[in-house]
């Protein structure tokens, strides 16, 4: 089932522009890919290819391998096995300075004694056969690019969060690279700064059109930033996809869960038809009806059902439908002012969550311990393996 | 009632205490004996208990006060203290230049290995330096000297036939110098080093660097403070040094502590040696100004 429900949702991505300008053309290609630190193992046998154009995120927390995937791309780590290859030309052994690639890190390492402007001119510095005006002009080129010309003469820490980040951008850029590799892009910016520099960045890099291996541990950064998007766990990626895909269809729980909000029952298989399934759980009053077909192993009917909070509805009235509902009682509000999330108790004892938009002022809505019915549509869920 | 706030303007606060202190420390121990010493310079040499005559004199009613130039104006004239200034300058200069050819590899090897052998590195650094500086010079005549520990061996080696002279030349001196200050200079710049975010060599590797490259554009820019701090430690000291000119120099090694003991104890001549004592330390006023200007910048980052 989740095949299938990634497909409709690649579709549906691809037509949107954000898809648009990466080709399906790989410009890397990490094939088993390996790294111990002495015993432990923190990338683990991760194959996976980066197309031209795109911006693709490693999500994942922290101790997840992602940085040490990120770091073997830039050549600060050699892997313990597997290889990493640029347009089929295996990279994995060379040192970071020889690669065409450049990094934005974390902390932005910018020099500290160097002013901004030869901070973006210090990559290029080192390629021999660029001369001092060249170097100049390019160097202005990248200052009007992030909109820092008039800070060129400042050092680092004469400047402010978020114009560190942006010299920081235009260093990594200088050279054109082939790949950009951005390290936790907005982890040293406080939080509306983060949501202004997102979108800023993004439209650099997209006016330049690099390539862009970015790792963070925020989802919502990676699924504003980028077009595809791994989510790693213990050193494997757990599921690669457009944002729609990772969350309207994970592919298992550790996906669910770690993407979002979701309420998820274990729920048995009591008719599989083509076109649509029913499911029980002892949790919910009414069984679940799934309108799309699922493929289901014959000798497993043990299964789970998954629903985000803002796909459920809730109402003071019983549900005329025969499926799709259940009883509750409100547990706790939380208003948080353009939607409100209510914690339902079921009969089991289980809490729930459910998201409602308020789309009007002061209207009446159910409050602490009322009786509730949250119901969703046939839609609405996800069915997987548990 | 309105009396309090009116008392606690008058007095001190317990910041102007604290500042205070460490000011107190330098006025009785740097300033007071300074005024002493500056007080004997303007004097002039008497066969006397103390050897020199008083400043103030109190002659039927007129309290008489005599400042003796003539010491300053001796120290001009004769080349000989002259020489023993820019001696012991240009000897400190290069020992000093010695000692961080040789201390920051030192630094940088241990501010690079591993944290848990650090420790180890840096006690291994300062180890020497708990014996008596006095024996550790006399070492060093054992191993210099013609029939010391390095000749004879060169010579049973067979490569030598007759003893190199060592000991008594600017060359045992530099030795001493150098091995004597090297700690001084290893340790600040070890603190500088050890705080360097490794990220910015990562930066520059990133951007295309090479390991040369960026220790040169990197490292040693942003290591300069804990060079100066390390210089000066050495640098400051080995202008006055005495024991080690005198121990392993010879007749070629003028150097101003020498010079100022030999009037001070010889010649018995306090007020010249004292006006040898405070052009110099006018000489040192430079470094130590420049020192702590690194100092306090290194201190603030």
């Amino acid at each position: 089932m989740s095949d299938n429900v990634a497909n409709e949702a690649s579709d549906k991505s691809t037509a949107t522009g954000k898809n648009s300008r990466s080709s399906q053309e790989a410009l890397l290609k990490i094939r088993k890919l390996t790294k111990y630190y002495g015993e432990a193992l923190a990338v683990d046998d991760i194959s996976l290819d980066i197309h031209r154009g795109e911006i693709f995120a490693l999500l994942g927390a922290s101790g997840s391998g992602k940085s040490t995937l990120l770091r073997m791309l830039a050549g600060f780590e050699t892997p313990s096995s597997g290889h990493i290859y640029l347009h089929d030309q295996d990279i994995s052994t060379l040192p970071a300075n020889k690669r065409p690639f450049n990094m934005m890190f974390q902390s932005y390492a910018l020099f500290p004694h160097m002013n901004v402007e030869k901070n973006i001119a210090f990559g290029l510095q080192q390629d021999r056969s660029m001369s001092k005006p060249a170097i100049a002009e390019r160097v202005n080129e990248m200052l009007k690019l992030v909109h820092m010309e008039k800070y060129a003469r400042r050092k680092p820490d004469q400047l402010s969060g978020g114009q560190r980040q942006r010299v920081a951008l235009a260093r990594a850029l200088a050279k054109h690279p082939q790949l950009l590799l951005l390290d936790e892009p907005m982890g040293a910016l406080d939080k509306k700064l983060r949501t202004r520099m997102q979108l800023e960045v993004v439209d650099i890099i997209e006016r330049v059109g690099v390539t862009c291996v970015m790792v963070t541990h925020d989802q919502e950064e990676a699924m504003t930033m980028a077009n595809r998007i791994a989510i790693m766990d213990e050193g494997f990626i757990q599921q690669i996809g457009s944002p729609v895909d990772v969350y309207e269809s994970p592919q298992n729980r550790m996906v669910a869960e770690f993407i979002g909000s979701i309420n998820i029952f274990e729920a048995d298989i009591v008719a599989d038809e083509e076109g649509h399934i029913i499911l029980h759980s002892p949790l919910l009053d009414r069984q679940i009806y799934v309108g799309r077909g699922v493929s289901t192993p014959i000798d497993e009917k043990a299964m789970l059902f998954a629903i985000r909070p803002e796909k459920t509805f809730l109402s003071l009235t019983e549900p005329e439908d025969q499926y799709n509902w259940t009883r509750g009682i409100v547990d706790d509000v939380a208003y948080l002012g353009g939607h409100s999330v209510y914690y339902v108790r079921l009969k089991g004892g289980k809490r729930i969550q459910c998201v409602l938009a308020n789309t009007e002022r002061r209207a009446i809505r159910p409050t602490w311990e009322d009786e509730v019915f949250v119901h969703w549509r046939s839609d609405a869920g996800m069915v997987m393996r548990p | 009632m309105s009396l309090r706030p009116f008392l606690n303007r008058l007095a001190p606060s317990g910041r102007f205490w604290i500042i205070s202190l460490p000011y107190l420390w330098l006025g009785l121990f740097f300033l007071l004996p300074f005024v002493f010493v500056l007080k004997i310079s303007f004097s002039e040499a008497e066969l006397a208990i103390p050897p020199y005559t008083p400043m103030f004199e109190w002659v039927d009613s007129v309290l008489n006060m005599r400042i003796n130039l003539g010491n300053y104006q001796w120290l001009l004239e004769d080349p000989l203290y002259l020489q023993a200034y820019w001696n012991s300058i240009r000897m400190a200069f290069i020992s000093t230049l010695l000692c961080l050819l040789i201390g920051y590899p030192m630094a940088y090897a241990i501010a690079r290995a591993p944290k848990h052998l650090q420790p180890a590195w840096l006690l291994l650094v300062l180890l020497p330096s708990w014996t008596s500086f006095l024996i550790r010079v006399y070492a060093w005549m054992g191993l210099l000297s013609n029939n010391g520990i390095i000749n004879n061996a060169l010579m049973g080696l067979g490569l030598v036939d007759a003893p190199l002279t060592m000991i008594n030349t600017n060359f045992a001196v530099y030795v001493g110098v150098v091995y004597s200050y090297l700690p001084f200079l290893v340790l600040p710049l070890y603190a500088n080093l050890v705080k360097h975010d490794t990220t910015l060599l990562e930066a520059a590797a990133d951007l295309g660097a090479s390991r040369t490259k960026t220790f040169f554009t990197i490292t040693l820019p942003l290591s300069i403070n804990g060079m100066v701090a390390g210089a000066m430690l050495v640098f400051i000291p080995v202008v006055g040094e005495f024991v080690i000119p005198e121990l392993l120099g010879g007749t070629e090694t003028i150097m101003i502590g020498k010079v100022l003991w030999q009037e001070f104890f010889s010649n018995r001549d306090w007020p010249v040696a004292s006006a040898l004592a405070v052009i110099m330390v006018l000489i040192l006023l430079v470094p130590i100004a420049l020192f702590h200007h690194f100092q306090s910048k290194e201190v603030s980052r």
